[in-house]
């Protein structure tokens, strides 16, 4: 797919609006910047060494700990954090994430081992924030602020006291990746533009679910499963609905209970379980036009499931808006003994310009802070190996353009993984017994969430 | 009736082998294609999946599993066997209560325990090292409970009262004797702390925080975790983790046999 001149000068004139915009009212520097009282210059681009309470990066000597799942990623930061930062000595080990809490939670109870660098993946976010495990990063040493990162992420990084306890690994904002053959079959056009235009709000996504399913003959259908449709309609619903231990369930679920049902009944969603085999195997099979995608689906769950099906695949905004899919946090262990080198190396493979750069031409990471993308323009314009399987579709401008500023985060707590969990626990039942309607499911979800949570108000 | 017997057989022995034969086979195939159906015949992924197992320090981590295998098997089987022994041959104070004490620790989950032995563990300085892993072998209750009972029904008193009288020392009697007496029992125990302790997950992921003594089951667990599931490349390590397994099984299957069916008819 090419675009004209002119439409590259306003595409490149709309991202500068934009990060125009992020930034307003951000007196802070860029990553990593800190106050003349930080002891570390952290982070390792030109505007973080000037405080004059700068340590020489090479003055810092420390063994760090950090546990994490993704090996290839320490693997090639940790060379070069190792440039600026020779002494240094990062240690990972690697910890699957559905182990990951309850490794910690048995070390932090037997007082053996805690790393340094701890990961929050979003299924365990709230419990792990609520633990009092992590160091609030705005206060000392660290000084960081969180008008430095995008503005969405900030309830995704913040513990229930509204601390500052992890920043964002990588942006995880989605959208929906469809597939081009079906859309340019039952839409009539696969681009992008176009297709957005058709699906404006969920009453025209299942007034166009409706149509291609009898155009299909009820071959083809919108979205694989009920779980697929919930990330979506949930992720853009973020709010507050946790207020200690009272839990508004029916007010953050009952619409999105009720759309997900009207769209059950009228037979544009299909009955697959996400992730599994059949699941998997939908992407290449071509029954379903939809599947929410995150920053990091084109790799690990596009181009992963239909591995023949490079140029098959677009990417456009959800109805009604972006949602957040996934996502990772990192933290500083309280009781480190050595924070000051574990903050060097976050804020250089997260935060800071080189580290950033790097993660996100090697991996395809897009940073949660906002000067990233004040100094990295062609990164974005470059595009990434994905683009390609996506019709070469600028998929890193798409997300930043179209999907980041209408993205809210959901602010973490403990009782958030259960009200997920509780979800994934009903959903197949849901989709099987289809005379359950959205009043009965709601007082089911209600029950489960209580059973589960049984020192919280749910109501 | 011969016949149906046969079939019947035949299909106990498919439906048994059937996911061992699956599990060999879709170590050959791209993971997402393990999805598209059943996955019977070979595929050409193979060598990409082997390279993927590779790729970390798999050697290291097999070598680990074999320290932790053989060296809690040696030190259960010794220790369970003098508990055994102890209980079963002697006669001495609170003999009842250590046999009942002995009965309930094995009602107990590990699980329960497990906090506590990882504190142990630290104050001992054991801490990221293989010794918590093997050492939770050495007061293993099944072990020395089996080997109680092994020793009751196997062993006479005559020939332990023979063996005094020829003069022999009770270290003696317990190496010369009473253990080439209890070999069905010492091998179906070996073989099952050989199995527990090598597909043991939970103590070394609580003990281990050192990759360096990962093993087997930690390490296929972590294998291609990012985002996805590499199950075609932990298929293939799980291949490799099974050849001790099976090595041991046939060798010492007549004596297992043996074992189990020990004391099963009294004479």
């Amino acid at each position: 797919m090419s675009f004209g001149k002119g439409k590259s000068r306003s595409s490149a004139l709309l991202l500068f609006i934009l990060f125009a915009m992020l930034l307003a009212g951000c007196g802070a520097g860029p990553a990593g910047s800190n106050t003349d009282s930080q002891p570390s210059p952290a982070g390792t681009d030109a505007g973080t060494a000037e405080g004059d309470g700068a340590k020489d990066p090479k003055q810092i000597s420390a063994t760090i700990k950090v546990w994490d799942w993704d090996e290839a990623f320490h693997e090639t930061m940790i060379p070069e954090f190792n440039k600026l930062y020779p002494n240094i000595k990062v240690e990972y080990t690697v910890v699957s994430n559905t182990d990951y809490l309850q490794k910690l939670q048995s070390g932090i109870v037997s007082g053996s081992d805690i790393p340094d660098v701890i990961m929050g993946e979003v299924g365990y976010r709230g419990k792990l924030f609520d633990l009092d495990i992590l160091d609030d990063l705005e206060g000392a040493p660290y000084n960081f602020q969180r008008e430095q990162m995008l503005d969405y992420v900030v309830p995704l990084m913040t513990n229930s006291e509204d601390k500052l306890v992890g920043i964002e690994q990588q942006i995880a904002v989605a959208g929906l990746a469809y597939r081009r053959d079906l859309a340019k079959e039952y839409l009539g056009t696969d681009n992008p533009d176009e297709i957005e235009g058709m699906i404006k709000d969920w009453d025209a996504f299942t007034a166009k679910g409706i149509e291609i399913k009898e155009k299909s003959g009820g071959k083809v259908l919108m979205l694989p499963g009920l779980l697929d449709a919930y990330f979506v309609l949930n992720g853009q619903r973020g709010m507050e609905y946790i207020k200690g231990e009272d839990i508004d369930l029916t007010g953050k679920m009952k619409p999105t209970l009720d759309r997900l049902f009207d769209m059950r009944d009228k037979g544009i969603i299909g009955k697959l379980e996400n992730g599994s085999p059949s699941w998997a195997a939908s992407f290449a099979s071509g029954d379903y036009l939809f599947y929410p995608s995150a920053t990091w689906s084109p790799k690990w769950q596009v181009a992963a499931n239909d591995k023949d099906g490079s140029g098959r695949w677009g990417l456009v905004a959800a109805p009604e808006g972006s949602f957040t899919l996934g996502g990772t946090s990192v933290s500083v262990y309280k009781d480190s003994k050595v924070k000051e080198a574990a903050w060097a190396y976050m804020n250089f493979c997260y935060l800071s310009d080189e580290g950033t750069k790097i993660a996100a031409e090697k991996f395809g990471f897009l940073p949660g802070v906002k000067s990233f993308y004040e100094n990295n323009r062609e990164l974005i314009d470059k595009g990434s190996e994905f683009d390609a399987f996506f019709g070469g579709q600028n998929l890193s401008k798409y997300f930043v353009e179209k999907v980041v500023p209408g993205v809210s985060g959901q602010p973490q707590t403990k009782y958030e993984a259960i009200v997920t969990q509780a979800f994934k626990t009903l959903y197949p039942l849901w989709t099987k017994d289809a005379s359950i309607d959205a009043n009965t499911a709601m007082s089911k979800y209600i029950d489960e969430v209580k059973s589960k949570a049984r020192d919280a108000n749910v109501k | 009736m011969r016949r149906l017997s046969y079939a019947f057989l035949a299909l106990i022995s498919v439906v048994s082998l059937l996911p061992f034969y699956l599990m060999m086979t879709m170590s050959t195939y791209y993971t997402e294609d393990l999805f598209k159906g059943l996955p019977l015949w070979p595929s050409d992924f193979l060598r990409e999946n082997l390279a993927t197992v590779f790729r970390s320090n798999f050697a290291q981590v097999y070598l680990n599993s074999l320290t932790v295998s053989v060296a809690a098997v040696a030190s259960c089987l010794l220790i369970s066997a003098m508990i055994g022994y102890a209980i079963a041959k002697f006669r001495f104070r609170l003999r009842s209560a250590l046999h009942f004490f002995m009965m309930i620790t094995m009602m107990v989950p590990t699980q329960v325990g497990l906090i506590g032995y990882v504190i142990e563990m630290k104050a001992l300085g054991m801490g990221n090292t293989l010794l918590p892993v093997i050492l939770i072998w050495t007061a293993f209750p099944f072990g020395a409970f089996f080997m109680t009972q092994f020793i009751k029904d196997t062993v006479s008193q005559e020939l332990l009262e023979s063996a005094r009288l020829d003069g022999c020392s009770e270290p003696g009697i317990f190496f010369r004797v009473v253990l080439p007496l209890v070999k069905p029992g010492l091998s179906t125990l070996a073989m099952l702390v050989f199995l527990w302790s090598w597909n043991s997950y939970l103590l070394p992921l609580v003990v281990i925080n050192n990759q360096k003594w990962y093993t087997l089951p930690l390490f296929i667990s972590n294998l291609g975790i990012v985002h996805r599931t590499d199950y075609a490349a932990m298929m293939t390590a799980l291949c490799m983790a099974v050849v001790p397994l099976l090595v041991i099984f046939i060798l010492a299957s007549k004596t297992f046999i043996k074992g189990i069916t020990a004391g099963s008819v009294k004479g």
